[in-house]
C-alpha cells in the first residue's frame, strides 16, 4: 500500500517492530480454552465451565506480572533455622574455598538483597558458611549463592526473584579496577527465568545490590555460561551496573541543600522512619529547640547544610556507601551512633561541633544514592530529611507520598508531598478511565522553587458523575510556557 | 480434535496475542480476549470466516475492550514498565523507545488503536480492514492517518519527558 505519506509508513514500521518485540507469555495450543472446548463434546455445561476456567486463567494471568515468583523452595516460618548453604550448594563452584569446606562449617552474617513489587530492593542478613568468606570474590560469590540455594528468607513483602532452576551457580567471581565485580553465572540454556520488565529489573537489582555489598564494589558486570554477554528476557546486559542504574528512581543531579541561620545553640532529637510515611521512603526528623529558651517557635532557624558524598567504605565501613552528611550548627549533645539496617538506611552518626560555630554534624549511612530532600517544618522546629519514596510517585522536584498509588479513595483525596516548584505553586488534575480531565486544581506549598522543598496537602474533590479508575496528577506548570513539568501520575479507585 | 483449528491456532495466536497485548497493554486482558476469540470463531464456524487472521483481530480486539475494568491493570503495568531505570544506556534506550511508542499506542482511541495495528503489525490493506471492521476504506485511511498523527505527538512528548526527567 502506498496510501500513507513516507513519514506515516515510517512511524508505522517503528510500531509493527515495537509490538513485534513485546515479551508476551504464549499459551501452548493444548492449553488454550480452544482446546480444552475442542476435547468436549459442546454443550449447554460448556458455557459455565468456561466462565470458570477463564476467571482462573484471569486470576493466574493477573499473578503472573509478579507473584508468580514467590519465594523460592518452601517458606521456612524461621529464618535463622534456615538451613546454611550445604558444601555442594555453596556458590563459588570450583573456587577452593568451596571445595574444601568442612561437612560443618561455621556461620558468619551477611546480607542480600530481595526484590519488591515497584520498589527498591531491600536488604535482610544471611548466614554463610565461614570459609567462603576470605577474599571479597569468595564473599561475594557467597551472597550471590545464598539467593541461588535459598537460604535466606525474604523479608515480608519481599520476595526471591531469582530461580534455582534457572541460575544454577555462581561459575566465578573476578574484581576488576578496584570497583567493579565480574560475575559469570551458569544460566540455564542462558534463560534467566524473568518474564517481562518488571521483572527483569527485580533480578537485577537483587543481584546488582546483592554483589555491591561488598565494600568497595559499585558495579557489577554479568556474564552468563563462561564469559558470555546475557540477555535477560530483552535486556542485553552488557555494561557494568551499579545500583543507581537499577534501584529504579529518576537520576538526582549532585547537589547541595543550604540555609542560612542565627546560630543560637540548640538542642536536638532525632527520630526515623523507613516505609512508614510511604512506602519506599525513609525519613529522619531533627527537631530543634533552643537551649536558652527565649526564642520563640518561629525566632530561630539553624544555619544548615546537606549533601550526598561517596563514601569509602573501606576506610569508614561504617558509613554505607553514600553517606548524606547534614551539618547544622549550634547543637549541643554528646556523640552518638544508632544502627538502623533497614534499606537503604544502615546508621545515624551524630558528632556535636567543636568550632566557634559550634557546626555538629549528621550522617545518614546510605545504601545507595536515590532522590533524597529536606524541608523545614515550624512550630516545631524540624528538619525533616526524606530519603526515596516511590519510584513511580518521584520526579526531580516532586514527589506524592499519598495517597498510594492503585489505591481506593473516597471522593475527597487528600494528597501530601513536597515539591520544588515556581513560586510554590503546586497544580493537579484528576482523568478518568478515558483520559478525560475530569477534575483541577492548584496549592501552594511551604516553599517554592529554594533549595529546601516545600511542602504541601490539599484534597481533590473527585465530581459525582466520575467512578471507578481515575489517575492523579500532580505537577508543576512550566514558568516558561504552562506545559506539565515534574509531573507524577497516581492511578487510583473511587469508591 | 480438528488438526485445522491447531494450525490455526499456532499461525494466528502469536501475532494476535502480540497486537492485544500493545493495543491493551496487560498481558491478563490480551491472553483472555485473545483465547476468546478463539472460542468465538469455534462457535462462528471456520466456515464462514473468509480472513481468519483480521476476523480474530478484529473479535479480539471487541473482547479487549469490551470489559473497560481491565484497562486499571494495563494502566498499572504499562507505568511499571515504561519508565526505566536512568542508565542512558544504548540497550535501555531502544526499549524505552518501544515502550514510550506502545504507551503512546494505548492512549489512542480504540478505534484508531485496532486499525494502526492491523496495518502495521498484520500489514491488512485499507480494503481487507474496512471489510473487517465493517467500514468505509476511506474512514479506514482517515483513520489510520488521525491514529499515527497522535501516535507521533504522543510518543514526542513521552520522550521530551523521560528525558527531562533524567
Amino acid at each position: 500500500m502506498s496510501d500513507q505519506r513516507p513519514n506515516d509508513e515510517h512511524l508505522g514500521r517503528a510500531l509493527g517492530r515495537a509490538v513485534e518485540s513485546q515479551s508476551v507469555r504464549e499459551t501452548p495450543f493444548t492449553q488454550s480454552r480452544l482446546a480444552r472446548r475442542l476435547d468436549r463434546p459442546a454443550g449447554r455445561g460448556w458455557l459455565g465451565t468456561l466462565a470458570v476456567a477463564a476467571a482462573l486463567g484471569l486470576f493466574v494471568a493477573v499473578g503472573a506480572f509478579f507473584a508468580t515468583r514467590g519465594p523460592v523452595g518452601v517458606a521456612d516460618p524461621e529464618p535463622t533455622a534456615s538451613p546454611v548453604a550445604s558444601p555442594t550448594a555453596t556458590p563459588g563452584r570450583g573456587t577452593p574455598a568451596a571445595a574444601s569446606a568442612t561437612p560443618a562449617p561455621a556461620l558468619v552474617s551477611s546480607r542480600v538483597y530481595f526484590a519488591r513489587d515497584g520498589l527498591p530492593p531491600i536488604g535482610a542478613a544471611v548466614q554463610v558458611a565461614a570459609g567462603t568468606d576470605r577474599t571479597p570474590e569468595q564473599r561475594i560469590g557467597s551472597r550471590i549463592g545464598a539467593l541461588i540455594t535459598a537460604v535466606a528468607q525474604p523479608p515480608s513483602g519481599a520476595m526471591n526473584i531469582v530461580d534455582p532452576r534457572r541460575l544454577q551457580s555462581v561459575d566465578s567471581v573476578r574484581v576488576v579496577d578496584g570497583d567493579t565485580a565480574l560475575i559469570d553465572v551458569i544460566v540455564n540454556a542462558g534463560d534467566w527465568g524473568v518474564r517481562g520488565a518488571a521483572q527483569t529489573q527485580a533480578l537485577l537489582q537483587q543481584l546488582v545490590y546483592t554483589a555491591t555489598e561488598e565494600p568497595g564494589i559499585r558495579r557489577v558486570l554479568l556474564t552468563e555460561n563462561g564469559g558470555k554477554r546475557p540477555t535477560i528476557d530483552q535486556v542485553v546486559v552488557d555494561k557494568p551496573l551499579a545500583r543507581e542504574d537499577v534501584h529504579g528512581y529518576v537520576a538526582q543531579p549532585p547537589e547541595r541543600i543550604a540555609t542560612a541561620g542565627n546560630g543560637i545553640p540548640l538542642r536536638a532529637s532525632v527520630t526515623h522512619s523507613v516505609d512508614a510515611v510511604a512506602p519506599g521512603l525513609t525519613r529522619v526528623v531533627v527537631a530543634l529547640t533552643p537551649s536558652t529558651g527565649q526564642f520563640g517557635p518561629l525566632g530561630y532557624l539553624p544555619r544548615m547544610n546537606a549533601e550526598v558524598r561517596t563514601n569509602d567504605e573501606r576506610a569508614q565501613p561504617t558509613r554505607g556507601k553514600q553517606t548524606l552528611v547534614v551539618e547544622i550548627d549550634g547543637i549541643e549533645g554528646p556523640a552518638s551512633s544508632t544502627t538502623v539496617d533497614r534499606t537503604p538506611l544502615r546508621a545515624i552518626h551524630f558528632t556535636p561541633g567543636t568550632n566557634a560555630a559550634r557546626t555538629a554534624v549528621y550522617e545518614l549511612a546510605l545504601d545507595d544514592l536515590r532522590p533524597w530532600r529536606v524541608a523545614i517544618l515550624k512550630e516545631p522546629a524540624r528538619l525533616v530529611i526524606d530519603v526515596g519514596g516511590h519510584p513511580m510517585a518521584t520526579a526531580l522536584n516532586m514527589v506524592v507520598y499519598s495517597p498510594l498509588r492503585g489505591g481506593t479513595v473516597t471522593r475527597d483525596v487528600a494528597v501530601t508531598g513536597m515539591a520544588r516548584a515556581f513560586e510554590a505553586t503546586v497544580s493537579w488534575r484528576l482523568r478518568d478511565s478515558g483520559g478525560r480531565e475530569v477534575a483541577k486544581g492548584f496549592t501552594t506549598a511551604s516553599e517554592g522553587s529554594s533549595a529546601v522543598w516545600g511542602t504541601y496537602e490539599f484534597r481533590a474533590p473527585v465530581p459525582a458523575s466520575v467512578s471507578g479508575n481515575v489517575t492523579l496528577e500532580v505537577y508543576e506548570a512550566s514558568a516558561r510556557d504552562g506545559s506539565d513539568t515534574n509531573k507524577v501520575a497516581i492511578p487510583l479507585q473511587v469508591r | 480434535m480438528s488438526i485445522d483449528w491447531r494450525q490455526l491456532y499456532e499461525l494466528e495466536y502469536p501475532r494476535l496475542l502480540r497486537a492485544l497485548t500493545a493495543m491493551g497493554g496487560e498481558g491478563a486482558a490480551a491472553e483472555d480476549a485473545a483465547q476468546e476469540a478463539f472460542v468465538k470463531a469455534h462457535t462462528h464456524g471456520l466456515a464462514g470466516i473468509e480472513r481468519p487472521g483480521a476476523w480474530l483481530l478484529v473479535v479480539g480486539t471487541r473482547e479487549l475492550f469490551r470489559d473497560r475494568r481491565r484497562l486499571r491493570r494495563e494502566r498499572e503495568r504499562w507505568q511499571s514498565v515504561g519508565r526505566r531505570p536512568g542508565t542512558a544506556e544504548g540497550e535501555f534506550d531502544a526499549i524505552s523507545d518501544r515502550a514510550d511508542l506502545l504507551a503512546a499506542l494505548r492512549e489512542l482511541p480504540e478505534r484508531q488503536r485496532g486499525m494502526v495495528v492491523a496495518r502495521f503489525f498484520y500489514g491488512l490493506s485499507y480494503e481487507e480492514i474496512a471489510a473487517a471492521f465493517a467500514v468505509k476504506t476511506g474512514t479506514v485511511g482517515a483513520t489510520i492517518h488521525q491514529g499515527l498523527a497522535h501516535l507521533r505527538r504522543l510518543q514526542l512528548a513521552g520522550h521530551l519527558a523521560r528525558g527531562a526527567m533524567r
